[in-house]
């Protein structure tokens, strides 16, 4: 059971916060009542499921509100701001609730009961409602108990969902002689959905009676469809005043469904009314199929039975594809197992890697063979197990909608945030430790970057800001854009502040880039009043190194008075990557493969022909080099030919001096450990197929550090010493 | 409609040919009722047919019925038209158990149930 109200509250999570997201869309488009479906859908199960776990506080809550969205979706209330307000606090009740039946933070039942009478307001003829306009209200045993259906079934015709539908259609006996032909309305349903039809002919008389011009037949017609029962009745709208006609819902796309199946033969001929309960257990005695002996037994016509098979089968095969459909296309696996898995994969990448190599100094041919099989599929097992832990970043971008609705509010200002590549997948790790980072760069562009509507209009711009997110892919790396049109930043403002404060020396020449990256520096703020949002200067700090844990960078552009975009550049994966294996002396290094354009050889003569200076001509173009030997000051003897591994880095290509290039490798990523965590240039290190560890280098950081040493500020206590 | 008759000792067989439809549906149950009256074993040709609807349907079913009381035999030769079969299956009459009222456990809507 603890599995299952585990399950649930999984469930409960995801779903809480859909509705959120939903809530945010309906304020923005109240009328779509697709989202109100939606909304309605999010509470309806949370409440059925609450119910069916135990957590029956949840389901009672959430039953008031479910109520009140039902109003909504009749068209009774409308939404308005005070509705989505209540409703998002009810919501964040509802997750307070969850939490605290893991021990959390209590929930507060004033305000939930405040939320309560406030959402009873909205119903029109509610005593709640009565007594905000008339006054007291009449005592309490003389109000009607809330007499919503107990099961909570959405309408059909908002559901959304695949319904099944028992239907009788019996047409007036001169239907013909209107020129109507029932078999084309039965065609007309068979368009809707999966349709099963069954005549039924017992009316039909003999034919000395039988009058040509009249239709006899009647039937009934089982039918599965997303329509709604309205849609159904549209299609007999011409002859429904003179035919007989009923619609019963016999399968809601999943919630009527029992463990035992469907239901047998004889209840769903009791339920029909085609059958009594007397005569079914007159011929229960027998031991063959019901159906024969009912129609042996001369209580009920053979259409009938036919008819009451054929919907038992017709359910039994919906509920069947229901039931293999879900469980074909998700399973719920916890991110630990997740995670378990891929640290295996990462060892199994590992010993592949030495299988191949003992296997290539062996030179044995069926271990060579058999080594290449392994290798393919360690490949083919890396990245399906990579790709399950992608996942959209839209989930992520979905919940800021909130954050920057509750800031705006607080501020005073009027932000709209709109999103762009939601769809863009990336790793799972990633995702979830990009949410701090952002949070802090969206509270910037809110409370520092967009200025007050009066403000915006005095200067031309429109009275509402925009706060823009967007994801795209850019080869191995997501590049990730926090756009606001604001009053950008001030790099007079901010080069005075770091003169203040002695970080930097008045003769110092600075680009606007380097004078924008001041604002990473810890402590760092140009605001005058703190807010309660933003302002005491602990955020970009924090900010520029969650994002360079994640092993990316943050680039800035501004604007003044137009606005600020932010570039996280993050790279797909944190676990395995492809690299280049390199040797210099007896050190192995790698280098992301996805930087790497290619090698070219360097001789003495060409060092030479450079005067010292660390470029060389690579087809024609002069192409900067870093030589790791000297970088990391390693002490051995030079080749007469080294290799330049040429990369792009940042936009511009930089060579990487090594002795040796011994090729691809596929790189498990391991962390370098606290005491390595500030060596710049080196973001982990791989242990390689005969377990010596190779160190992974960080190109954009080491040509950082470079330059920066080549500037005279570099600190020698970066360096690695072998 | 066009109807050929062929009666051999107890044995008739009726051949239709074109539409059998609404407008023909009278001189169709005439011309089964008289058969029926005849004979002991009824056979029905559709071989031929172009076209047919509910009422002729019905009609069919009509005279599989009467046959039953009169303790006949009424039957449709194997060689049905895919019309036939067609509005057969459009109309909902197609049939897996025989009617309560059978007799001989024949069904003109069972395929080669008849």
């Amino acid at each position: 059971m603890d599995k299952h109200r585990e399950a649930f509250k999984d469930e409960a999570y995801e779903l809480l916060s859909e509705l959120e997201t939903s809530l945010l869309e309906l304020e923005d488009a109240p009328e779509d009542i697709e989202i109100v479906g939606r909304v309605f859908r999010a509470m309806h199960t949370i409440k059925g499921s609450g119910a069916m776990f135990g957590f029956d506080d949840i389901a009672a809550f959430t039953h008031e509100i479910e109520t009140v969205f039902d109003l909504v979706r009749n068209g009774e209330i409308s939404v308005t701001k005070e509705l989505i307000d209540l409703t998002l606090s009810a919501r964040d009740h509802i997750r307070t609730m969850l939490d605290a039946s893991d021990g959390g933070e209590a929930t507060n039942e004033v305000m939930a009961g405040e939320i309560m009478t406030s959402l009873k307001k909205l119903i029109p003829g509610s005593e709640e409602k009565k007594e905000e306009t008339e006054g007291p209200a009449a005592p309490a045993d003389l109000i009607d108990e809330d007499d919503s259906s107990p099961t909570g079934l959405p309408s059909p015709d908002t559901q959304g969902g695949n319904i099944t539908y028992r239907i009788r259609f019996r047409p007036s006996r001169d239907i013909f002689k209107k020129g109507t032909n029932p078999v084309l309305l039965l065609d007309e349903l068979r368009r809707t959905g999966k349709c099963k039809v069954v005549a039924q002919t017992d009316a039909i008389p003999l034919l000395k009676d039988f009058d040509p011009e009249a239709c006899y037949t009647y039937w009934d017609v089982i039918l599965t469809t997303r329509q709604g029962i309205n849609a159904i009745k549209d299609i007999f709208i011409f002859v429904e005043d003179d035919s007989e006609l009923s619609i019963n819902i016999i399968d809601d796309g999943g919630r009527l469904d029992n463990a035992a199946g469907y239901k047998r033969l004889g209840e769903i001929l009791i339920e029909r009314g085609d059958l009594i309960h007397e005569d079914l257990q007159k011929v229960l005695g027998s031991q063959k199929p019901i159906g024969e002996m009912l129609v042996d037994a001369g209580v009920i016509d053979t259409g009938k039975v036919q008819s009451a098979l054929i919907e038992q089968e017709h359910v039994s095969d919906v509920r069947e594809s229901r039931r293999k459909a879900e469980s074909l296309s998700s399973i719920r696996v916890s991110s630990g197992k997740l995670d378990s898995l891929v640290d295996l994969v990462g060892e199994l990448v590992t010993v592949q890697s030495r299988l191949s190599r003992t296997a290539a100094y062996q030179n044995d041919p069926e271990l060579l063979s058999i080594a290449e099989v392994v290798e393919r599929l360690t490949c083919e097992l890396r990245d399906n197990t990579m790709s399950i832990r992608m996942l959209p970043i839209g989930t992520t971008f979905s919940k800021f909608r909130r954050l920057v609705r509750t800031l705006s509010n607080e501020l005073g200002k009027e932000v709209v945030m709109t999103t762009e590549g939601a769809e863009t997948e990336l790793d799972k790790t990633v995702i979830e430790r990009l949410n701090d980072p952002l949070v802090h760069l969206i509270r910037n562009s809110i409370d520092h970057g967009i200025e007050l509507p009066g403000v915006r209009e005095a200067s031309g711009k429109p009275g509402h800001g925009t706060v823009h997110l967007s994801a795209v892919h850019s080869g191995a790396n997501v590049l990730i854009r926090i756009e606001d049109d604001g009053s950008g930043l001030d790099a007079k403002a901010i080069k005075a502040m770091a003169l203040e404060r002695g970080l930097v020396s008045h003769d110092l020449e600075m680009t606007e880039k380097e004078v924008f990256a001041l604002i990473f520096v810890p402590g760092f703020s140009t605001v005058k009043n703190v807010t309660g949002v933003s302002g005491r200067g602990v955020g970009m700090d924090v900010v520029k190194r969650g994002i360079e844990a994640l092993r990316g960078s943050i680039d800035i552009n501004s604007k003044k008075g137009a606005g600020t975009t932010i570039t996280l550049k993050l790279p797909l994966t944190l676990a395995i990557i492809d690299g280049l294996l390199v040797k210099v002396a007896e050190e192995f290094f790698v280098l992301p493969l996805s930087i790497v354009e290619g090698c070219v050889e360097l001789s003495r003569e060409d060092v030479a022909r450079a005067h010292g200076r660390h470029v060389a001509n690579v087809r024609g173009e002069p192409v900067p080099y870093i030589c790791l030997k000297e970088h990391f000051m390693i002490n051995s003897g030079t080749p007469g030919i080294e290799q330049i591994v040429i990369t792009e880095v940042d936009g511009s290509r930089v060579g990487f001096v090594v002795d040796d290039v011994i090729g691809e490798h596929q790189t498990v990523i391991k962390s370098l450990g606290s005491f390595y965590k500030d060596v710049e240039g080196v973001s982990g290190a791989t242990i390689m197929g005969d377990g010596r560890v190779a160190l992974i280098l960080d190109a954009p950081k080491l040509l950082q550090a470079v330059e920066q040493e080549e500037a005279g500020i570099y600190s020698k206590n970066a360096k690695l010493n072998p | 409609m066009e109807l050929q008759v062929e009666q051999s000792g107890d044995i008739e067989r009726l051949t239709f040919s074109g539409e059998l439809t609404i407008q023909h549906s009278d001189k169709l149950r005439v011309s089964l009722m008289r058969t029926l009256d005849n004979v002991n074993h009824v056979f029905i040709n559709l071989e031929n047919v172009t076209s047919v609807d509910l009422s002729c349907l019905q009609l069919l079913c009509s005279a599989c019925h009467s046959s039953q009381k009169l303790n006949k035999l009424l039957t449709i030769t194997d060689k049905r038209p895919e019309i036939f079969k067609k509005a057969i299956e459009d109309a909902g009459y197609s049939r897996h158990i025989v009617c309560a009222s059978t007799t001989n456990k024949s069904c003109l809507w069972i395929e080669n149930g008849n």
